[in-house]
């Protein structure tokens, strides 16, 4: 299903993530770790998200920042988990990985963080259209991985 | 591993009081479609697909510290 969150309404990122929010599965390959925050990077468009009692950290960035073509399109499943909220409540982010050169720095459109902004729980979700990719170019707006 | 033989139309059922059931819908060659019923926190992937997530959210888990990425790193990307 195609849910359209929140894409460039940055207040309300600042105001809700000062909290911490919670994944009760996780993430994929760190499913244990279920508590993070999140704040604002200054000055960037980065955010990093840190787990509140273990040595986890990412940065995450908005995907509708990356690309204007971003879509949301989320298991049904994945969608009541999140507890069905209206849209306006729903924020998403990408995961940042970083690298020393700078044209292998890159985001993952296929595996995004949706957060339920009305109760701060989150999941990540599995973009269900095939185009999008775990290593999307920041820089070029290009994939660095083949689709699957 | 448990190994079951399965015609078209036929099911598994995994844990009956929680509703999940398996079913070949068709087989086509080398080609098993398969329909899965399951309550809404039963969370059912293509195994290449969370592999490949599971693998990228290691790579990007960077080392507390790194409060904010490299300034020369950021101005390149910001400037596209």
């Amino acid at each position: 299903m195609l849910v359209t969150p929140q894409k460039t309404n940055y207040s309300l990122y600042k105001d809700s993530l000062e909290k911490t929010f919670f994944l009760p599965n996780g993430l994929f390959g760190i499913e244990n770790i279920h508590e993070y925050r999140i704040q604002k990077v200054s000055d960037t468009p980065f955010y990093d998200m840190q787990a509140t009692q273990e040595d986890y950290s990412f940065f995450l960035i908005n995907p509708y920042f990356i690309s204007q073509e971003f879509e949301l399109n989320i298991l049904p499943h994945d969608y009541q988990a999140l507890g069905s909220p209206a849209y306006m409540d729903l924020i998403v982010f990408s995961i940042v990985t970083l690298n020393s050169d700078v044209q292998k720095v890159s985001c993952n459109l296929l595996g995004p963080l949706v957060i339920n902004t009305a109760t701060l729980i989150a999941r990540q979700c599995i973009n269900q259209d095939e185009k999008w990719v775990t290593k999307h170019s920041l820089l070029t707006g290009k994939s660095l991985s083949s689709t699957l | 591993m448990l190994v079951l033989s399965r015609k078209k139309d036929e099911s598994i059922v995994i844990e009956i009081e929680q509703g999940i059931n398996i079913k070949i819908l068709e087989v086509k060659g080398d080609n098993v479609k398969i329909g899965i019923d399951a309550p809404p926190h039963i969370r059912v992937f293509r195994e290449e697909v969370i592999k490949k997530i599971a693998q990228e959210n290691l790579a990007a888990n960077k080392p507390r510290g790194a409060s904010q990425p490299d300034d020369a790193m950021l101005n390149t990307i910001l400037k596209q």
